[in-house]
């Protein structure tokens, strides 16, 4: 037979778990598997293979590396975090790459997108004598469209007024700083 | 006497013809046509830092044409839209590059025909996909022009996400999203797409 102060105890413990379940949920952000293909070549439009790929997460730690082959392709499978910034727009991610090749500078590339058969192409700077030949930064393949909606979203949610369309312009008004009334 | 005059008069309008007459006349400007044009084989795409509008030229690339339109279409539109809104970009995208690569420019001491931005077509070397690929190799016979066959730009803008984008029918501008939303919601061909934003002009085959 248990005793009551048991049978209280275990209650208790049931209740917060079940009680805590949704609040854990909540706070979960989606996972996305995606497979990212990086594609390295050289301004002169040759590919460069042996180009090391580093994969760096939303955390700061390296989740993947490879070497790229002739074609000058990399093929990854990563599991990444959905980027909230996008959550609007589509299930995507984004990590950081940094890419080493000989004979090139070696390139770091911020908001690298991660969503199912995403591409990032990496053009490598040669190394130049009597230059600086420091690392160079480039922004990942983000997606106008993508852009475009996310600012949509922010202007939206902030309460933005358009600017007034330009003569000689066709299409959407951008954004103004001022709140709408 | 008067005869005598005349004849001089004549007599100097013919050699004044003869002489000057050819090299008076402006030189008639030959248009470009699809009909005497042939596709270029590459096309020059100054490379502008970060695909940014403003950014400075860091290098001119030359790319093979095909593969200059194969890895703008991927930018430009969605590579996961509707195949008849890649196939409408696909043809738009070309006689952009084909009308700019007969007009070249020439910046901060740099020539090309395009850059790499915005303000001609995003372009990013390798970025092709199997969707997009497939749009531009379907539609390369394909050309979109007035009657007489001359090569123009087919201009486009972005237009509204999810929406008919009405106030561009008719206009000589392709909305991009209303090109995908005629497609998915419409189920229109591509060339009923192009008929809707570009009037008067038709498809050819080259």
């Amino acid at each position: 037979m248990q005793s009551p102060w048991k049978t209280a105890f275990i209650t208790t413990g049931v209740f917060w778990i079940f009680s805590a379940m949704p609040a854990y949920a909540e706070n979960q952000t989606p996972t996305i598997n995606a497979n990212v293909e990086f594609r390295v070549s050289s301004p002169d439009l040759k590919k460069i293979n042996g180009a090391r790929v580093l994969v760096i997460s939303d955390n700061g730690t390296i989740m993947a590396n490879g070497l790229t082959n002739s074609e000058g392709i990399w093929d990854t499978k990563l599991q990444v975090t959905q980027d909230p910034r996008f959550s609007n727009i589509r299930e995507m991610g984004t990590v950081t790459a940094i890419v080493f090749a000989q004979g090139f500078n070696e390139e770091v590339v911020f908001e690298v997108p991660v969503y199912p058969n995403s591409i990032q192409p990496v053009s490598l700077v040669p190394i130049q004598p009597g230059k600086r030949n420091e690392p160079v930064k480039w922004l990942g393949n983000l997606h106008r469209h993508d852009i475009g909606r996310m600012v949509d979203r922010y202007a939206n949610e902030t309460g933005l007024a358009k600017q007034p369309g330009v003569s000689g312009t066709f299409g959407n008004a951008a954004w103004s700083p001022s709140i709408k009334r | 006497m008067s005869g005598l005059i005349k004849s001089l008069v004549s007599f100097f309008v013919v050699a004044f013809t003869l002489f000057f007459g050819e090299s008076t006349k402006a030189p008639a400007q030959e248009i470009n046509t699809i009909y005497n044009t042939a596709y270029p084989s590459v096309i020059r795409v100054a490379i502008r830092a970060y695909n940014n509008p403003s950014g400075p030229i860091l290098w001119v690339q030359t790319v093979g044409f095909q593969e200059y339109c194969s890895d703008v279409l991927a930018n430009e539109w969605i590579p996961s839209w509707n195949p008849e809104a890649l196939r409408a970009g696909a043809i738009a995208v070309k006689m952009f590059a084909w009308y700019h690569s007969l007009h070249p420019v020439t910046a901060s001491g740099w020539i090309y025909d395009v850059d790499n931005t915005t303000n001609y077509q995003e372009f990013k070397y390798q970025s092709g996909t199997y969707q997009t690929d497939l749009a531009v190799r379907d539609t390369w016979r394909m050309a979109y022009t007035p009657a007489n066959g001359e090569i123009l730009p087919l201009n486009y803008r972005s237009g509204i996400p999810f929406n008919a984008n009405w106030s561009f029918i008719g206009s000589n501008f392709m909305s991009q999203w209303g090109s995908e939303y005629w497609a998915s919601t419409a189920k229109m061909s591509y060339l009923n797409i192009l008929a809707l934003f570009y009037r008067g002009d038709s498809i050819h085959m080259i």
